[in-house]
């Protein structure tokens, strides 16, 4: 059996096998986000009420070889939390050792401005960015971005995480990297 | 010695299988696919009911915002970071749930507090003044159902008094 097939149609997506981890300490919002989740057919939905829950959870996850303790498959975190913030939580999945928890995809939900948390997002290795108010449709979007759009991850000395170039566009000034494309270590992940 | 031609290239393009793409029902070489046709508007149905509890939730948090104000004004100094933290969450959370519900001036007077707080440890007596200012317009526009911007002449009033405190007393 092959799970590579080629279709010329747009597939509807079934997430009723998906596992996603809210992390968001606001009890209003965990029902509301839970609730719009449901809604998209996620099957399986864990809330975790700051950054130090969500990394207690995950080291068990991650240790763990029992199949009914398996990994998420989506990490969706808020920003500014009292026990724990999103920015510490992405920068310690990043960070991690397992690859189960390092190459999570992680997406930041944020009541901050979209310019500011877009960039910041980006340099701690966030996959995406979601600036509150949450809808429907910006959730539907980032969700499906995750999906649909993987960026390929990088190790470097100095980051780790998604590249954050979604588009390779020609360059006109000076080039500042050191290092060409030839001299990088390409590693593709098989089946 | 190994020449820099010999050495482990310092950075590493890894590209992951997209199991998430299987796992949803597609297949690798697929194009983007979507959700089912209702899903987007079920969720939003969800943030639609969930409008009905806006005004017994705004009430709790601005509840919440004075206690953890009148918490801070009587503080030692070892105590108040804690609680500058806890009353700028709270303060984010209420624009949160101002926003999700279209009320964009609660929204905005959230996000004014919450910034303001950030920039500030609030020891200072001027720095009180700005906080209340921004509580008592808070409890103005609840109190007056006051839901977006075009809430008229008393919407302006309640930014002016906020920002004349700000300026005034930074």
């Amino acid at each position: 059996m092959s799970t590579i097939r080629q279709s010329s149609s747009t597939n509807t997506y079934s997430l009723k096998n998906f596992s996603v981890l809210l992390v968001e300490d606001y009890e209003f919002l965990q029902q509301l986000i839970t609730g719009m989740l449901r809604a998209f057919g996620v099957g399986n939905i864990i809330v975790c009420s700051g950054a130090d829950e969500a990394k207690g959870l995950l080291s068990v996850m991650a240790s763990s070889k029992s199949a009914d303790m398996r990994m998420v498959d989506i990490v969706l975190t808020d920003w500014m939390m009292t026990e724990g913030s999103g920015e510490d939580l992405i920068k310690w999945i990043r960070n991690h050792a397992n690859d189960r928890v390092k190459f999570l995809p992680t997406i930041l939900v944020s009541a901050f401005t979209s310019e500011d948390i877009v960039k910041i997002a980006r340099d701690i290795g966030a996959n995406e960015a979601l600036v509150k108010p949450v809808s429907g449709e910006k959730l539907a979007k980032r969700i499906l971005s995750v999906i649909d759009l993987p960026r390929p991850y990088i190790k470097s000395p100095e980051y780790f995480g998604p590249d954050r170039r979604r588009k390779e566009l020609p360059w006109k000034k000076e080039e500042r990297r050191i290092m060409t494309p030839e001299k990088m270590k390409v590693t593709h992940e098989k089946l | 010695m190994k020449s820099s031609e010999d050495m482990e290239p310092e950075v590493e393009v890894v590209h992951k299988l997209n199991r998430l793409k299987i796992k949803a029902g597609g297949g690798l070489t697929d194009g983007p696919g979507k959700l089912d046709s209702g899903s987007v508007e079920r969720a939003n149905t969800v943030v639609q009911n969930m409008s009905s509890l806006y005004p017994r939730e705004i009430k709790n948090m601005l509840a919440a915002l004075d206690k953890e104000w009148e918490a801070i004004k009587t503080s030692e100094d070892k105590d108040r970071a804690k609680k500058v933290k806890k009353m700028s969450n709270t303060a984010n959370q209420v624009k949160d749930l101002a926003g999700t519900f279209g009320y964009t001036l609660m929204e905005y007077f959230g996000a004014s507090l919450r910034d303001y707080i950030l920039k500030t440890d609030l020891s200072l007596k001027e720095q009180y003044t700005i906080v209340q200012a921004h509580i008592d317009v808070m409890g103005v526009a609840y109190r007056e159902n006051l839901k977006n911007d075009d809430g008229g002449a008393l919407g302006e009033e309640l930014k002016k008094m906020v920002s004349t405190a700000i300026e005034k007393y930074s």
